[in-house]
């Protein structure tokens, strides 16, 4: 076989991806012990790195002992080795432990992380600044740049003509003037690849004002004209009306006559009418335009031939011009400030040094095209050579035009290359993810030849039942989408849906298909009660959750096991409100609800959470009586203290409270002037909030976003306050793996993980959502005034019947595809059970929801040859799909877990430590000694440490460099150091004959240590000397003849004492 | 237990129990107080102590010189990087890469690298090859290898790259030069200097004994060897064959090379001491979900420590700094005494934040017209810390206030100055060479104000030192240029380093350190927290100008070196321990992962520890806080009697329709607001929202037509009264306006943010289509503007008939036609249809007409005030978000529906359903079995005040 050294692998939904990317990598890696070096694996996120590094080792270190022959990995490892059982053990061997000793250049790393190594390599090349910082928070620097533009609006006259015209025709049209957020909405653009993609052409049209403006003006231009064309279209019907003595409700339908539309032509802000679907037929013929008994019907026909319908046939092509206007100024006003807000984006992130998370991309791309593979490794500090990338329906174009040049480096030489992913799963096309280029974009840039596919078409994760289930569904979805977008949206290129999924089908594994259990699929439809308000089907499935957990439990089901999964973090919330509700409700139930997310579980839900929170607001500004009301009212819940009156009355405090108040407001400035952090370890005591010792996850979880917060910024309590207000829907609990709790995860997070039972309340979503504001950028030409541009247009239905209608119907393909997609990975997470709620319509209308295509394709007999028949297991009656019985298992007595002991108990650190005090410093004898300029205390601390003058001064100048010094201090020390070496007593000290022992004192036995200033050892004597500081004291004296005594019978030799006093320079010789 | 430093300090003082004559040289200084300590611990009689130095002082020593401080060297190197570069950057741009110039030069320095060989430039590589004899072929290999990945010398990075590259050979020699004739030096000159003339290090009769080193610089292994061949010291490891005799362990990297050195192979004992493998330590390793759990964890594995043991056996070692006040916090009792060896982070002190705030506070300072405006998110911010507010309580709450009331943007200097002498000094607009003087007064200004404040003071201190160093710097630096921002990044920069040390006893209680200090010392328990990737080994990549390959040719430290490093000090802590606990945190952020430390892999790996990682996690509850209800006590009836009208015919207070509309909405909302009075939240907006939009309007129109009444003396308007008005007179109303509302006087300066002054002009807009509104309704007469009406509505509760006050003003009444027009403005979108008159008191309907309620309770008090009123009351509303439609209508529409409805004609014909929906309102109000409860309706508490009481 030739050699492709080019693989991809095209891997379903749990057919062993991380096996085969890791025997994959193992192959590469064994060849040699320091063969890892030259691999770089690139994984998704964070979390599939670390899990991908502990796979790697969990096998060498297995390998390295045991060899399995029935193990696939291993015998593909030996074959392609070429080595025995032996020699593949001890290959393992070596290799693991050049990987845990050169742990460093274990290369398996997200895109990102990759990416800024080579940026923060290529930093002074690039032009980026030295030690940035990589900002991850991009709102809030698009809020920081906004701000700034506003503030520009007085000095710039084109923004602020721009801003007003802006708000005043947000007004017109009955909308809201606050520009700011409309700005921030549309702005989100420049951190986007989608935008980045245009941006020099973007730039160029928007450099001259009058490119802007041009638009502006030809889009108002035309509209005006189709408003008036529409009135004076609307006069000739009216005319024709009257002249055939009718009234618009003479027509078919009467007082809803769809002839009334004639006197809606020319409103202002829809002036033409749209026509439903059935009504585009109306201006063919008349029979549509009267009923038959109707007594006008003559009149009705001569209106329709003299004009009416003539009239009617405009309204469509009227209307696709006016919705081409309308998306083209829909965002031209936020479009044209987009210099701006370039450029004050370009300013802050220079001021700012950072490297904002999207741009890393970008520079990448440029690193590479501008430089050879080998001179990157040299300044990277590694040499890949071999590339292996997973999840790569989700790489961006940019990020495959980085990757690509380096891709071709490696495999010029002949080394192999692995790409891993599956575009059915490829869920984030909304963060730039590029399904195409793993569907067909690579294999032509690369060319078929360098390419070897490879499919992995078995499924070890799930049992048959879900298998087959899949299989079958799988099948139908996407035809059923594809023909819904061809049918709804007039998508001529749909073809992409059903290419994605050619390879869907999955055979059992040989394991699974003997098993008793064969898995079940169980999904009910639930019929809204009409009478009810709306919202219904979200109440009826929460009330049912804690049935179907109980069921499950009683199944054998663990917790662990079950899994939720849900669209939006919203509905994650409500599950997880429902569920811990449930519990508290029932403290005395057998059955156990704990649930657990990293996504939905707000800290800002805690009590112990808002009582903080309000108390540390109420500390910045006490005059916020509702802050002071709220957290006590918090300490009362969470104490279970009665909840009345004298609780929020103002000027009132109920009495079991007062004692607490009293003792917080004695305390108020204290905390003022700790350090954030204290602050908050002493309001929780101060409240008692720890001392129920419940909501502790919370209270941590607060905690650590205090201690972040410090870390990064100045830590004010200003400062936290309005962080917070943005991180609160941000922040969540903390979760570690392996806790027994049912997990909430949105799809998005559950992609890659598996669950023995995933539970799907909310089985139901709009397919192709065109209310989110979502943006694409689209070529617009107008030839009769020769420009062109691309412009942002905001999606909505009416592109439908506009110029970019093809644009929308591309939309909507790839919106149909993420939907599928979506469902695909949500479907296939289940090992044994799948479990939905989806809500039933009587009749179903519409196609945009996915609802509606499970109702249509469960419950009717739409099979395909060769899969399950999926109607057979539709029970019409009770509106429910079931496939597969239960397990035999029974339920497992739920074990209380416990959690394991931790302290937290809070001390201040004060009582333990303090902090060093300086000589002359701040204390209050030091600023009495500032004030007096006596720098005794300094001038001992520096002689004490010297031998010589020179050296003295050596001293003194560290000090100055130290900062306590300054330069007039450093005078005044300096002068009153040379006059305490004028005299020649002093000097003898230093630098004279014999041995100067300074730092070295006298140990004595137990380790403690007498350190007289000065010893000096002469031939006949010794001397001790001690510096002083203020006034005299005798006990010093004491001290001296201590010293002296020890030094005589240390040196053998008669000692003389003497007392320095450093201000006044006097010298006392001490007697023994 | 074992201890490396005792065993030493045995081993010396049985050979030279002389300690006057012994020079003792550790790594640190904490390693030698402890050794002094065991050496105290030996002796029986006292003694002279040994000299006890670290090897910085011996190089410094013999070099005669300290080295400058970084910045001072950066700003040197700047000056000679200048007088190179053609177009040199400016100094802030300079600044980080001016530090790993540095750094590099440091290195080549330590390692005795040739500069001028290192920075040689590719076209001569030909020539150095033969020059370069003196490296290996290896290192050759290097080198060329480097150099042979310039493919094409073509590329734009390429050819940036050489440029600069060219540049450092000659800023090398210049920069040292230059430091030479200022009498400056980096470290690394100084250890070169020193190593380049070992001859000159005089004998000495002192005896050196070097302990527990591990990885030397070339300078350092160069004099080292030359103390022990020249001068006869002695050397001491502090290793284990663990690492020592496994070549794969990278922690014996540097050893196995010395050992087999010509100088200090024979310095190694014959036996190895193999401590680590025969302990057979008990190991546990620990995952916690966030950082700050790690602390608890520590607090409960202490306190299951058994009293009387002795604490300094016990380590607590933290990789990351930022743990040590959560673990101080959470020391169990039993704990007694603590040895921290990292220092007080000044910049967690709220001094420090102040200062810090009073810097960017300059940025936001502005002169206009000769005045100096502070801008009030920056002044409110100081005003509200406690060092301005304990100066001038009473002055401070007032001008909050006041910027409150009159939503000051911007605060004049002049009224800041009036709190006294230390705001005087506070608010100041400065250059950026004013900074220091303004910093440094303030610093002492406030040490002197800090009383009671011991802590703040020390804080304080450690501020004003670091400025000195600073200020000190930049005043040499006359020729180049900082800015302000520059100053203040700097400044971050240079405190988030500054700690202040704890006094303390080093050798007693708890040991909690981080890795490095651990060098040496011996423990019986070891506690690591974070042992994460990125922690402990700390995040790798050396910051380098050197290529790597060329750093490697060259001798420079590489990853390879570090890694070493740390792996040692992590090895190093098992020497002696007998109980491990590693710590690690699951929790990923800031770009972190999250990820075990390869130290716990190693172990697992290669000392066969099964034992199964211990989960710590915290138990996940919520308390539930269940609905808020406040019965009607007797104190809150006391409280709704205020609304009832006394004898001598007035109320205490009344209701006003938007009272009444929150009473609907949420009566736990009503009661909050009105009977507990519980005041809501002001701020002070930039964002105009409609309230103030819709309330500058208001008194625009007041104000337009006021002064149309002045002017012409007349009550009437007609259709040629309006071009003048829209023409002349719309932008002076809303001027006036704006200042009425922000409380301004008449002659102070209206200066408009970039936000209110499109305000303004889309206001105008509004204004102007009033008029025409207006316009073509008139003639009319104005009969009155904001006037408050007022009217007695009698309920029935049980304790029998009462009246209760209602009060509401009037936006507008005028007479058009024949009709008396109740006018309402309206700045949201408020619709004017109604479906009956049972609906706009029907509080579980959510299309309640909250406005029409009110414009109808208009029509309620004027024919209340105007008894003898005969001409139909027409309600009429103006409502902003429909008053630029083509038939924009204002009345009111009675209409449910696809029916055509009926225009509210008279209010009187709407009367009784409407003061019956009314009276059983309030009779509900007034009825002490409903309590006030909370709405179900969440709707409702989107925005309300009081939602976070609610929890909603
Ligand atoms: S938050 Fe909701 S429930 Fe609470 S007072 Fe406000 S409106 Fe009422």
């Amino acid at each position: 076989m030739e050699h492709r050294p080019f693989i991809i692998y095209k891997s379903s939904a749990g057919s062993g991806k991380t096996y085969t990317l890791t025997m994959e990598y193992l192959k590469l890696a064994l060849q040699h012990p320091g063969a890892f070096r030259n691999i770089l694996a690139v994984t998704f996120t964070n979390k599939a790195t670390q899990e991908m590094k502990e796979r790697i080792l969990k096998e060498l270190t297995r390998l390295k002992t045991t060899i399995r022959h029935d193990e696939k990995m291993d015998i593909e490892i030996m074959k392609a080795l070429a080595v025995d059982e032996e020699g593949l053990k001890l290959k393992a061997a070596e290799s693991l432990t050049c990987i845990l000793h050169d742990y460093g250049r274990f290369s398996v790393s997200t895109i990102d992380s990759f990416f800024q190594k080579v940026v923060r390599a290529f930093a002074r090349e690039v032009d980026l600044n030295a030690k940035f910082e990589v900002e991850m928070d991009q709102d809030g620097v698009l809020d920081r740049v906004v701000d700034r533009v506003v503030a520009k609006v007085m000095e710039d006259e084109f923004l602020h003509r721009w801003l007003v015209d802006y708000a005043i025709e947000q007004i017109q049209n009955g909308k809201s003037w606050d520009i700011r957020r409309n700005i921030k909405e549309l702005g989100k653009q420049i951190f986007q690849e989608d935008f980045k993609k245009f941006a020099t052409e973007i730039k160029e049209f928007l450099k001259e004002e009058q490119h802007i403006k041009g638009l502006q003006a030809f889009s108002r231009e035309r509209k005006a004209q189709i408003i008036h064309i529409s009135r004076q279209l609307k006069e000739e019907a009216n005319r024709i009306r009257i002249a055939n003595g009718l009234e618009w409700t003479d027509f078919k339908g009467g007082s809803t006559s769809f002839a009334k539309r004639f006197d809606k032509l020319g409103e202002r802000i829809n002036p033409i009418p749209e026509l439903t679907d059935n009504q585009s037929q109306f201006p063919e013929s008349e029979e549509h335009w009267f009923t038959k008994t109707s007594k006008n019907k003559d009149a009705i026909i001569a209106a329709f031939h003299q004009g009416l319908g003539h009239i009617m046939a405009q309204f469509e092509p009227l209307l696709i011009k006016w919705n081409t206007l309308e998306a083209i100024s829909n965002n031209i006003f936020v479009f044209g400030i987009f210099r701006n807000l370039l450029e004050e984006l370009t300013l802050l992130k220079d001021e700012e040094n950072i490297l904002l998370i999207s741009d890393a991309n970008e520079f990448l791309k440029e690193i590479t095209k501008e430089n050879d593979a080998p001179f990157i490794y040299e300044k990277v500090g590694n040499q890949y050579r071999n590339y292996l990338i997973d999840e790569f329906q989700d790489t961006s174009g940019f990020q495959w035009a980085s990757f690509k040049p380096l891709l071709e480096n490696s495999f010029a030489q002949g080394q192999t290359n692995l790409l891993v992913g599956d575009v059915k799963q490829s869920i984030y096309r909304w963060r730039g993810g590029e399904m195409r280029l793993l569907l067909e974009e690579v294999e032509r840039q690369i060319g078929e030849k360098s390419i070897r596919n490879e499919k992995l078409d078995t499924n070890f994760r799930s049992l048959p039942n879900i298998i087959a289930f899949n299989n079958a569904l799988f099948k139908k979805l996407p035809i059923a989408f594809e023909d819904a977008v061809k049918q709804d949206y007039l998508a001529k290129d749909a073809g992409i849906i059903s290419r994605a999924y050619e390879d869907v089908h999955q055979k059992v594994s040989v394991r699974k298909s003997t098993l008793p259990f064969q898995g079940k699929v169980k999904i009910e439809f639930l019929e809204e009660l009409k009478e009810e308000e709306e919202g219904k089907f979200e109440e009826m499935a929460l009330s049912r959750l804690p049935g179907m957990v109980m069921a499950l439990q009683d199944r054998g089901y663990e917790l662990k096991d079950i899994a939720f999964l849900v669209r939006t973090k919203k509905e994650g919330e409500s599950i997880a409100d429902t569920l811990m509700a449930f519990n508290t409700e029932n403290p005395d139930s057998d059955y156990r609800f704990d649930v657990l997310s990293d996504e939905s579980m707000y800290l800002h839900k805690s009590a112990t959470v808002k009582a903080l929170l309000a108390g540390l607001k109420y500390l910045h500004s006490p005059d916020e009586t509702v802050q002071f009301k709220t957290m006590w009212y918090y300490c009362a819940v969470l104490k279970d203290e009665p909840v009345d009156h004298s609780l929020f009355a103002l000027n009132d405090v109920p009495d079991h409270l007062k004692e607490r108040v009293k003792s917080f407001q004695e305390k108020e400035n204290a905390l003022l002037q700790l350090p954030l952090m204290e602050m908050l370890e002493e309001l929780i005591a101060e409240l008692g909030l720890q001392q129920e010792g419940i909501e502790l996850a919370y209270i941590s979880g607060f905690k650590e976003a205090v201690y972040d917060f410090a870390m990064k910024n100045r830590a004010d309590l200003a400062g936290f306050l309005e962080w917070w207000e943005e991180q609160q829907y941000k922040k969540t609990v903390r979760i570690p793996d392996g806790h027994n709790a049912m997990r909430i995860l949105t799809i998005h997070k559950s992609k890659g993980l598996q669950f023995k039972v995933v539970l799907m309340p909310f089985l139901k979503w709009t397919i192709f959502d065109t209310g989110k504001g979502n943006v694409v950028w689209s070529p617009f030409e107008d030839r009769e005034n020769q420009f062109s541009a691309i412009i942002p247009l905001t999606l909505n239905k009416k592109l439908a019947k506009s110029d970019f209608n093809s644009t929308y119907a591309e939309e909507a393909v790839l919106a149909h595809l993420d939907s599928l997609n979506m469902i695909y990975v949500a479907l296939t997470r289940a090992e044994e059970v799948f479990w939905g709620l989806v809500p039933y319509k009587q009749e179903v209308k519409g196609l945009n929801y996915l609802q509606a295509h499970l109702q249509l394709l469960l419950s009717s007999n739409m099979d395909t040859m060769g899969e399950l028949s999926l109607s057979e297991y539709f029970d019409k009656e009770n509106k429910v799909f079931e496939l597969g019985d239960w397990p035999e298992h029974s339920k497992v007595p739920a074990k209380e877990a416990r959690a394991p002991h931790l302290r937290w108990a809070y001390q201040n650190w004060t009582n333990l430590l303090e902090v060093r005090k300086y000589a002359v410093d701040f204390s209050e004898e030091g600023m009495e000694q500032r004030k007096k300029r006596s720098f005794g205390l300094l001038v001992h601390e520096i002689l004490e440490k010297s031998e010589s003058l020179e050296n003295a001064k050596l001293q003194m100048q560290d000090l100055y460099f130290e900062g306590r010094l300054s330069k007039e201090e450093k005078t005044i020390v300096e002068k009153q150091l040379d006059d305490l070496f004028a005299n020649p007593l002093f000097a003898s000290w230093f630098h004279s004959e014999g041995e100067l022992l300074s730092e070295q004192g006298i140990l004595l036995p137990g380790g403690k240590q007498k350190r007289p200033d000065k010893i000096i050892i002469r031939e006949k004597e010794a001397i001790v000397v001690d510096f002083k500081t203020g006034e005299e004291y005798g006990k010093y004296e004491k001290q001296v003849r201590e010293y002296m005594h020890l030094v005589q019978e240390l040196s053998g030799k008669s000692t003389k004492g003497y007392l320095c006093y450093l201000e006044s320079g006097k010298i006392l010789e001490i007697l023994n | 237990m074992h201890s490396f430093l005792r065993n030493t300090a045995a081993q010396i003082l049985e050979e030279y129990p002389d300690l006057q004559k012994l020079v003792i040289v550790l790594p640190n200084r904490r390693a030698g107080l402890f050794f002094t300590q065991h050496l105290g611990s030996l002796i029986d009689k006292p003694s002279w102590m040994p000299d006890v130095k670290s090897i910085e002082d011996i190089f410094y020593q013999h070099a005669g010189q300290r080295p400058a401080d970084e910045l001072s060297l950066i700003f040197e190197l700047y000056k000679v990087y200048q007088t190179l570069h053609p177009e040199p950057e400016t100094f802030d741009r300079f600044y980080f890469w001016g530090e790993m110039i540095l750094k590099d030069f440091n290195d080549v320095d330590q390692f005795m690298a040739d500069a001028s060989k290192l920075y040689h430039h590719l076209s001569e590589i030909k020539e150095l090859e033969s020059d370069l004899g003196f490296l290996s072929d290896s290192q050759l290999e290097l080198i060329r290898q480097f150099w042979n990945s310039f493919q094409r010398q073509d590329r734009n990075h390429q050819e940036k790259f050489l440029k600069f590259w060219q540049l450092l050979s000659p800023l090398y020699t210049s920069f040292k030069a230059s430091l030479e004739v200022a009498g400056m030096a980096y470290s690394g000159m100084l250890y070169r200097k020193v190593a380049e003339s070992l001859d000159q290090i005089s004998k000495t009769d002192k005896h050196f004994v070097f302990i527990g080193f591990n990885a030397f610089t070339a300078t350092e292994e160069m004099l080292i060897k030359h103390y022990i061949t020249a001068i006869g010291a002695e050397i001491f490891w502090d290793i284990d064959s663990y690492y020592m005799e496994d070549k794969n362990q990278e922690a014996g990297l540097f050893f196995r090379a010395y050992r087999n050195d010509k100088v200090f192979g024979p310095t190694f004992p014959s036996e190895i001491p193999d401590q680590i493998q025969n302990r057979d330590a008990k190991i546990h390793v620990y995952a916690t979900p966030l950082k700050s759990n790690q602390a608890n964890l520590v607090g409960a594995i202490l306190e299951n420590v058994i009293d009387g043991e002795d604490w300094k056996e016990t380590v607590v070692i933290l990789p990351d700094e930022q743990m040590l006040f959560p673990i101080l916090h959470t020391l169990p009792g039993q704990v007694d005494k603590v040895n921290v060896t990292m220092g007080y982070p000044v910049k967690n002190a709220p001094v420090y934040a102040f200062l810090e705030a009073l810097l960017e506070m300059q940025r936001y300072v502005k002169t206009e017209d000769g005045k100096v405006l502070f801008y009030h998110q920056a002044v409110r911010n100081l005003l509200s810390s406690t060092y301005l507010k304990s100066v001038n309580p009473g002055f401070v709450q007032k001008l909050l206030s006041e910027v409150q009331e009159h939503n000051m943007i911007h605060i004049p200097q002049s009224k800041l100055h009036s709190g006294g002498k230390f705001f005087e000094l506070v608010f100041q607009q400065l250059h950026a060479d004013q900074l220091f003087p303004y910093l440094s007064t303030l610093m002492e200004e406030l040490a002197g104000r800090l009383d009671e404040e011991p802590l703040q003071r020390s804080y304080l201190f450690q501020c004003f030192k670091q400025l000195n160093r600073l200020r000190e710097i930049f005043e040499k630096q006359d020729k180049i240029t900082v800015d302000r921002e520059f100053f203040i990044r700097l400044f971050r920069q240079v405190f988030r380093e500054v700690k202040l040390p704890f006094e303390g006893e080093p050798l007693q209680g708890l040991q909690i350190m981080g890795v490095l200090e651990s060098r040496n010392l011996d423990f019986r328990r070891v506690i690591i927290c974070n042992m994460n990737e990125d922690s402990f080994p700390p995040s790798g990549g050396i910051n380098s100008m050197i290529p790597f390959n060329i750093r490697r040719a060259f001798g420079l430290p590489v990853q390879e070196q570090n890694d070493a490093i740390y792996a040692y000090t992590f090895y190093r802590l098992l020497h002696s321990a007998e109980e491990v606990h590693m710590i690690y945190t699951t929790a990923s952020d800031q770009g972190k992962s999250g990820e075990k430390s390869r130290y716990i892999h190693q172990m697992m790996v290669e000392m066969g520890i099964n034992k199964k990682e211990e989960v710590i996690y915290v138990p996940i509850d919520l308390k539930s806080h269940g609905e808020i209800t406040i019965e009607k006590e007797p104190e809150v009836m006391k409280l709704l009697d205020r609304y009832v009208i006394r004898p001598d015919g007035s109320s205490h207070t009344n209701f006003s329709p938007s009272a009444l509309s929150m009473y609907m909405d949420c009566r736990l909302k009503f009661y909050l607001r009105y009977l507990a009075e519980i005041k809501e939240k002001e701020e002070v907006k930039e964002e105009v929202d409609a309230s103030v939009f819709g309330n500058i309007a208001h008194y625009s129109m007041e104000f337009l037509y006021e002064g149309f009444q002045e002017r012409k003396k007349r009550v009437w308007l007609d259709k040629d009264d309006f071009g003048d008005l829209k023409k002349n007179w719309v932008y002076p109303a809303i001027e006036k306006a704006v200042r009425k509302f922000y409380h301004l006087e008449e002659e102070a300066d209206t200066k408009l943010s970039g936000q209110m002054a499109i305000v303004r002009d889309v206001l105008k807009k509004y204004i102007v289509r009033l008029l025409e509104v207006d316009e073509e309704a008139a003639p009319f007469k104005i009969i009155s503007m904001e006037q408050a009406h007022h009217a007695k509505f009698e309920i029935f509760t049980p304790l029998g008939n009462i009246k209760v006050g209602l009060k509401g003003f009037i936006d507008r009444v005028d007479e058009q036609n024949g009709i008396v027009r109740l006018i309402d403005y309206k700045s949201g979108g408020d619709k004017k249809t109604f479906p009956h008159i049972e609906s706009l008191f029907d509080r579980d309907d959510k299309q309640r007409n909250k406005a029409v309620m009110q414009t109808m309770y208009y029509g309620l008090l004027y024919q209340s005030m105007h008894p003898e009123n005969t001409l139909p009351l027409k309600p009429a509303l103006f409502n902003f978000k429909e008053i630029f439609q083509e038939n924009f209508n204002p009345y009111l529409l009675e209409k449910s529906g696809r029916s055509n409805g009926i225009e509210v004609y008279d209010y009187r014909d709407y009367q009784d359903g409407y003061e019956n929906g009314l009276k059983s309102l309030l009779e509900e109000l007034y009825d002490s079995d409903v309590p006030f409860d909370q709405t179900s309706d969440l709707e409702k508490c989107k925005y309300c005040a009081y939602k976070e009481i609610c929890g909603r």
